[in-house]
């Protein structure tokens, strides 16, 4: 189904008269929708969250009317369908071939990128993961308390502080790993007779 | 990890549709089970559930890689870079890298072109500045260069004959080494907890090297401005506990 600019904007206003909100609260089910499929096992969560994303598009202008529930709750509920029929497909030998074949990185590719990463980061927030990190068990606990206490913020406020440093680190790794698999393939894709441009 | 009920699985999945404090609450303890698998903390039937429900995707795959890998950075002082220092930038553009001429190409041509009376005057500064260059330039396996410091721990009372050591950092170098020598009533423990305290820094240092007698520690340059500093010392109980050792080792950067 082709989602059209109407069609989008209609389940928009059904999540909030205030567009932006709408916009903030669609891409937070998004985001909620790729963490589920994750969670249960799929590859590409993207393509069915997107998906889920589809169904529910298609089916609003039937049930807008008379559905009196949070939108969160039918989003949940096609979301549950999408899963089963994915994980049934799964468990029958089919010749359907996956939208986009799986990602998986690469060892020396992902040292590469996080040393670059890593050294792309503020002295601070190097040091911030580092004695985040450094201790195990009951050291780690102690460490943590008195990093916290260091720093005049709550223990629970350090942890997303560093979580905060790995998203950070998370997204520059996959920009760069997404940037190998690119040169790769196009690499791969040259032809004889026109050079290769092995980008480094 | 398989063990939900189904109106809990329900519960937890409306709430990450619905709550962004909730999602990020999610991803902190995904990524803390994932430190958790990579540091071998999961056995036996634990680790199996683990293996069979977190790690079925390749996200999960790839997010396992990532902390193991990111854990095994962490490791390594924060300071200490394998490579130059030089901040990365990922780009898929090619970097075009030109030839120019050296800073010490440069200098000399420089000095060529000034009067004899001007090259007499300004030697001494040049000299310092070539010397200064060579340091930084320096060939090969960019080994660091520290200096070192060897301290005793200051009784709490500083009592009279305890001077406090006096250090002028050279220029260049990638950290002050310091060896503390561990008192005699040092607690018998296997691992310390070492923190420098100053007016604008206070952290935890990582033990580089360690024996019967003494502890070595390196501070990064950025770390020591000039000013007063005191490295307090804790030993490390099998059980966790901290023991504090009584007394300092304190030192003056001029």
């Amino acid at each position: 189904m082709t989602i059209t600019k109407d069609s989008f904007d209609a389940l928009l206003e059904w999540l909030d008269p205030d567009r932006d909100k709408a916009a903030r609260q669609y891409e937070l089910i998004r985001a909620g929708l790729i963490r589920i499929f994750v969670s249960n096992g799929l590859a590409d969560a993207e393509h069915y969250a997107d998906e889920t994303v589809d169904r529910v598009i298609k089916r609003l202008p039937e049930i807008r009317a008379n559905y009196v529930n949070e939108p969160v709750r039918y989003f949940h509920g096609v979301a549950r369908n999408v899963l089963r029929e994915a994980l049934r497909r799964r468990e029958v030998a089919t010749d359907v071939i996956p939208e986009r074949p799986a990602f998986r990185w690469a060892d020396n590719d992902l040292a590469e990128c996080l040393r670059k990463c890593w050294r792309a980061l503020p002295i601070e927030k190097r040091e911030l993961i580092h004695d985040y990190h450094v201790y195990d068990g009951h050291q780690k606990i102690d460490s943590h308390r008195e990093m916290a206490s260091e720093l005049a913020i709550s223990v629970g406020a350090l942890r997303t502080r560093a979580h905060h440093v790995r998203v950070t680190l998370e997204n520059c790794v996959q920009q760069c790993m997404e940037a190998n698999r690119h040169k790769t393939v196009v690499g791969n894709h040259n032809n004889s007779g026109v050079r290769k441009e092995r980008q480094l | 990890m398989g063990q939900l009920t189904g109106a809990d699985e329900e519960t937890v999945e409306l709430r990450l549709l619905g709550d962004s404090a909730f999602q990020e609450e999610f991803d902190i303890t995904v990524d803390e089970i994932a430190a958790l698998y990579v540091t071998n903390q999961f056995t036996g039937e634990e680790k199996a559930q683990v293996e069979k429900h977190f790690l079925e995707s390749p996200e999960r795959q790839n997010k396992v890689k990532f902390i193991g890998e990111l854990l095994r950075n962490a490791s390594i002082s924060p300071t200490e870079l394998t490579e130059d220092d030089t901040p990365a930038v990922v780009s898929e553009t090619p970097t075009v890298t030109q030839s120019k001429p050296s800073l010490f190409e440069r200098i000399r041509s420089w000095w060529g072109s000034q009067p004899v009376s001007m090259r007499a005057a300004t030697t001494f500064a040049t000299v310092v500045v070539v010397v200064g260059l060579a340091f930084l330039l320096r060939p090969g396996g960019g080994e660091p260069t520290y200096q070192s410091l060897e301290l005793a721990m200051a009784s709490p009372d500083r009592s009279a004959g305890s001077e406090i050591a006096r250090v002028k950092l050279g220029w260049g170098i990638d950290g002050l080494r310091i060896k503390l020598k561990l008192p005699v009533d040092a607690p018998p423990t296997k691992n310390y907890r070492v923190r420098l305290r100053g007016e604008k820094v206070s952290r935890q240092l990582p033990v580089q090297q360690q024996d019967p007698q003494s502890l070595t520690v390196v501070v990064p340059p950025n770390d020591l401005t000039p000013g007063s500093y005191a490295i307090e010392l804790s030993g490390i109980a099998d059980n966790g506990t901290e023991l504090p050792l009584r007394g300092a080792y304190l030192f003056v950067v001029e």
